[in-house]
């Protein structure tokens, strides 16, 4: 081990040679080329770009983070309450004509699906949530498709049930509201009966 | 060895000192570093295995990701690349310096120290025993032990440096004084907590200033961990490896001294969007940006030393894989800053691109460099041959294709998740409502990374295959090879160089300046957060936890649940829509630690409290799949047979008490009592959906105590609306 770095480094030419400095670590020696331009454009432009940045962010009052998100948050929630005062209200015959169209059976079920079945498991027999088939009714004091649509909108967060209104399209919630009538009373064992009998 | 050979050391001949090297010791490393290596990338496939499909969790608890994933980063970086570093430096300071290693004695207490700590974390953190600071977890015990063995290495490296018979210190040796120095700041100031028992402890910082520390530790981990040590070995075993100049001296120290100023700034990158303070937000960004640069010029110096040799690194498996090596390291370097520019990070952070990015610092620059410099190093040590060229050749190639695999993968997955979150549609509802059609739609990206990582892992076994067959064939010599050289005194410092060459000759001040440069960032950063109360709002609405939620608490801290789920919800209307209110700082005050998470595998939760029923929990920990098909997440099966440890809660609290928590006494001396009723009220919501009573005194009552209350003091999670 002791020879083999005795051989000099691999010098390619006279430009290399001139460019060589007098150091030498365990036979490492180093040569001294000037800095690469785009390099150091680069280092400036870092540097310049995070001085202006917290110049303008820190102290000549840029828009901050928050600014941004209630800018946002305020257009977004102007075509909530839009969209809010359009699916809010339940209109009977838009519900009407929807639920006959042919492929409302099977868009019902998939909503029902995706959304509802964690809690209220298969055909509704209830297991976080309360049992649908049986004609005890928790929260809702009639039982009729307008009832159901606007309680599906608010929900109970209390008793973990969401506010569907924020998650699910009036479609959607039409196709949940069907669902939920095409079982009621079909008495499936499952979960206890909870609340009042509602007919 | 290249003996001195300057007209001083020519007249001096009379004078020349005698000296052998330790390369036993880094023999030893070198062997820890390769045993270590394949149980690292072992847990890293195993745990890629468990996000592709939830069964891998195996039911069992300390197998389960949450304790696994913290092993997997413990081991990699400090098992498999910190006996790299070790072995790596040793080598070549002795060389460097020509002088032996200060102490053979503490050389040895270093090596199995450090071995003893790597055993106990692979025993305590799959038993949950963790503090759940990323590449922190260990406990305060292990923490301690970590610091001293650091120090033991500081005070061996510190004194081979006084006793050099090397006038000036060559850059390589500049990254390793800058890497001693700071990783010893950040593990000390990051760990400071009570303990409450031999293996529980708690933070002193709580919220906010947990996670900026953290973050300021977490990033430089990074920095001083797995980049400065490595750019060190780096301008020691290229130029060795190819026999080459280094390219520019003048780009070393420029690069060097910019490197290890601007990084220590850049760590609140991981906390854009968060509660942190803007500010400081701002700052982390700048800087992250501004680094850019710095980290290019190693990669140009690294490169460039390699020119005129291209048709080498062809052949050679070494120059290969340092090639290799460093272009992954000019790869990552560019995607570091451009995933800090804060509408970036806001679609990446949380996803699964920062995960890939990760990887492309540790498997494409650590891994690769530590295989060429092993390929380097072996055969020289062992006086020897490689094995196999094949066999080395077939390793680089399995481990370059399985990274790409993991990277694409991780960049599809990545985007892909984070576009699916944000996605609003024109109504202002969410496109994608529930979570986990984000994470169903990513799995098969789960697949193709596991598999990736089964590749990398192959081509790791190859090259211990092929180093140990190496080794078998060196023959046995005891005898250590004697150099001589001048000693220090004959090397005057060399007068003809500008200021910089006159600081290579003063070590000490080189490192006291290395100190200043990286304590100005941290300073500036850490100090307004730590000494100022009005850093963080305090909010009335905001209270203590409860014993049981304490409980709770914890137990969510063992399972690691902060590997998977964030809490932390951005200023973002996607997240608003999703989760609730933006989180607010004044929110973490009781915090400790934090459990803000960087990673979103599950939904956030900081606004989970309230959102479902008791027996939803109870379900979704028994069964997630059962509320949640398509989850993947592990059962948690064990929670509803472990009991409630009451006992442990009046030292818990005052413990909190004591960092200022404030509990009454009164509180304290009724803990007990209040944990039970509160269980017993729990108890009393489950018992209506059918749950047996005697489930009462069980550890998953806590953990629901826990949740329910989450995000709640100051939630209001029924209304969409802005923060303010």
């Amino acid at each position: 081990m002791s020879n083999e770095n005795k051989s000099k480094n691999i010098i390619m030419n006279e430009e290399e040679q001139s460019l060589l400095l007098n150091h030498d670590y365990d036979g490492i020696e180093e040569f001294d080329y000037p800095l690469p331009s785009w390099w150091v454009g680069t280092f400036i432009g870092g540097v310049v770009f995070a001085a202006f940045y917290i110049l303008y962010y820190s102290f000549a009052g840029g828009p901050s983070l928050q600014d941004e998100y209630n800018h946002k948050m305020a257009e977004v929630n102007k075509v909530r309450e839009e969209q809010s005062k359009l699916v809010g209200k339940f209109q009977p015959d838009q519900y009407q004509a929807w639920i006959v169209n042919k492929d409302a059976d099977e868009k019902a079920l998939e909503v029902y699906e995706e959304n509802c079945l964690s809690c209220h498991e298969e055909k509704g027999k209830g297991d976080i949530g309360p049992n649908l088939t049986d004609k005890y009714w928790k929260n809702l004091k009639k039982a009729d498709a307008e009832e159901i649509y606007q309680f599906i909108i608010v929900g109970n967060e209390d008793a973990g049930m969401p506010a569907w209104g924020d998650v699910l399209s009036k479609e959607e919630l039409f196709a949940a509201v069907k669902y939920v009538i095409s079982i009621k009373n079909t008495n499936v064992p499952g979960k206890e009966a909870e609340g009042e009998v509602i007919e | 060895m290249s003996q001195n050979e300057t007209p001083e050391s020519v007249q001096n001949e009379q004078k020349l000192e005698q000296f052998s090297y330790d390369d036993k010791s880094v023999k030893l490393f070198i062997h820890a570093t390769l045993i270590w290596g394949v149980v690292a990338l072992l847990l890293g496939v195993t745990i890629a295995f468990q996000l592709a499909s939830w069964k891998f969790n195996f039911e069992l608890p300390w197998l389960t990701f949450g304790r696994l994933r913290p092993l997997h980063t413990n081991a990699a970086i400090f098992a498999f690349v910190g006996n790299a570093i070790f072995a790596g430096v040793y080598y070549s300071i002795q060389r460097l310096l020509k002088t032996r290693l200060y102490s053979d004695i503490l050389t040895k207490i270093h090596f199995w120290g450090w071995q003893l700590i790597i055993v106990l974390a692979a025993v305590t953190l799959p038993l949950g025993i963790t503090t759940s600071k990323e590449y922190a977890e260990l406990e305060w015990p292990i923490d301690i032990l970590v610091a001293v063995i650091w120090v033991i290495f500081g005070i061996n490296f510190f004194m081979t440096l006084k006793r050099r018979r090397e006038r000036h210190i060559y850059v390589a040796i500049w990254f390793y004084i800058a890497t001693i120095i700071t990783v010893a700041v950040l593990y000390v100031v990051n760990n400071l907590e009570i303990p409450v028992s031999l293996m529980k402890s708690y933070s002193v910082y709580a919220g906010v200033q947990d996670a900026l520390v953290q973050w300021w530790y977490g990033h430089n981990a990074v920095a001083f961990f797995l980049t400065t040590p490595f750019l060190g070995l780096m301008y020691y075993f290229v130029p060795k490896a190819v026999n080459r100049p280094v390219y520019s001296y003048r780009l070393s120290i420029i690069h060097f001294w910019s490197l290890i100023f601007v990084y220590i700034w850049a760590g609140p990158h991981h906390l854009l969007y968060t509660s942190l303070p803007e500010w400081v937000q701002t700052l982390g960004m700048a800087f992250s940006v501004a680094l850019w640069a710095p980290s290019w010029g190693g990669m140009i110096n690294g490169l460039l030393t390699l020119r005129g040799a291209w048709d080498r690194v062809r052949r050679e498996p070494i120059l290969k894989f340092l090639a290799t090596g460093v272009t992954f390291y000019g790869m990552a370097t560019f995607e570091g800053p451009l995933l800090s520019i804060k509408s970036v990070n806001g679609l990446a952070h949380y996803t699964d691109w920062i995960v890939g990015h990760v990887h492309s610092g540790t498997i494409g620059w650590n891994y690769m460099m530590v295989a060429g410099i092993l390929y380097y190093m072996v055969p020289k040590i062992w006086k020897t041959e490689l094995f196999s060229t094949k066999l080395a050749n077939f390793q680089f190639w399995t481990a370059t294709i399985g990274l790409l695999m993991y990277i694409v993968s991780m960049w599809v997955a990545g985007i892909t998740q984070g576009l699916m979150w944000r996605a609003v549609d024109e109504t202002g509802k969410l496109v994608y409502p529930n979570f986990v059609e984000t994470v169903v739609k990513i799995v098969p990206m789960y697949w193709v990374r596991a598999f990736g990582g089964v590749l990398i892992l192959a081509g790791f076994i190859a090259m211990v295959y092929n180093l140990y067959k190496t080794i078998q064939s060196a023959k046995v010599e005891e005898k250590e090879d004697v150099f001589a050289t001048a000693p220090l005194s004959a090397q005057p410092i060399d007068s003809h160089g500008g200021s910089h060459r006159k600081l290579e000759g003063l070590p000490l001040v080189f490192s006291v300046l290395a100190f200043l440069a990286i304590l100005v960032g941290s300073m500036i950063e850490l100090m307004p957060s730590i000494m100022s109360n009005k850093f963080i709002v305090k909010d009335a609405r905001v209270k203590p936890y409860t014993p049981l939620e304490i409980v709770g608490r914890d137990i969510y801290v063992r399972e690691g649940c902060y590997t998977c789920h964030s809490q932390m919800v951005r200023p973002m209307v996607d997240e608003t829509l999703r989760y609730g209110k933006r989180s607010e700082a004044a929110e973490f005050v009781y915090d400790r630690p934090f459990q803000w998470g960087s990673r979103r595998i599950g939904p956030d939760l900081h606004r989970v409290g309230g959102k479902y029923s008791h027996m939803w929990h109870y379900r979704h920990m028994l069964d997630p799949r059962k509320v949640t098909p398509g989850s993947l997440m592990p059962v948690y099966t064990w929670l509803f047979k472990s009991k409630i440890k009451y006992g442990s809660i009046p030292k818990k609290m005052q413990v909190l008490k004591a960092l200022g928590t404030p509990y009454s006494e009164d509180e304290i001396n009724n803990s007990i009592r209040n944990a039970e009723e509160q269980a017993l009220t729990i108890m009393a919501e489950l018992e209506r959906d059918g749950v047996d009573s005697k489930m009462r005194n069980k550890e998953i009552i806590a953990l629901i105590a826990y949740l329910q209350r989450l995000g709640t003091d100051m939630g209001g999670s029924d209304e969409v609306t802005s923060a303010e």
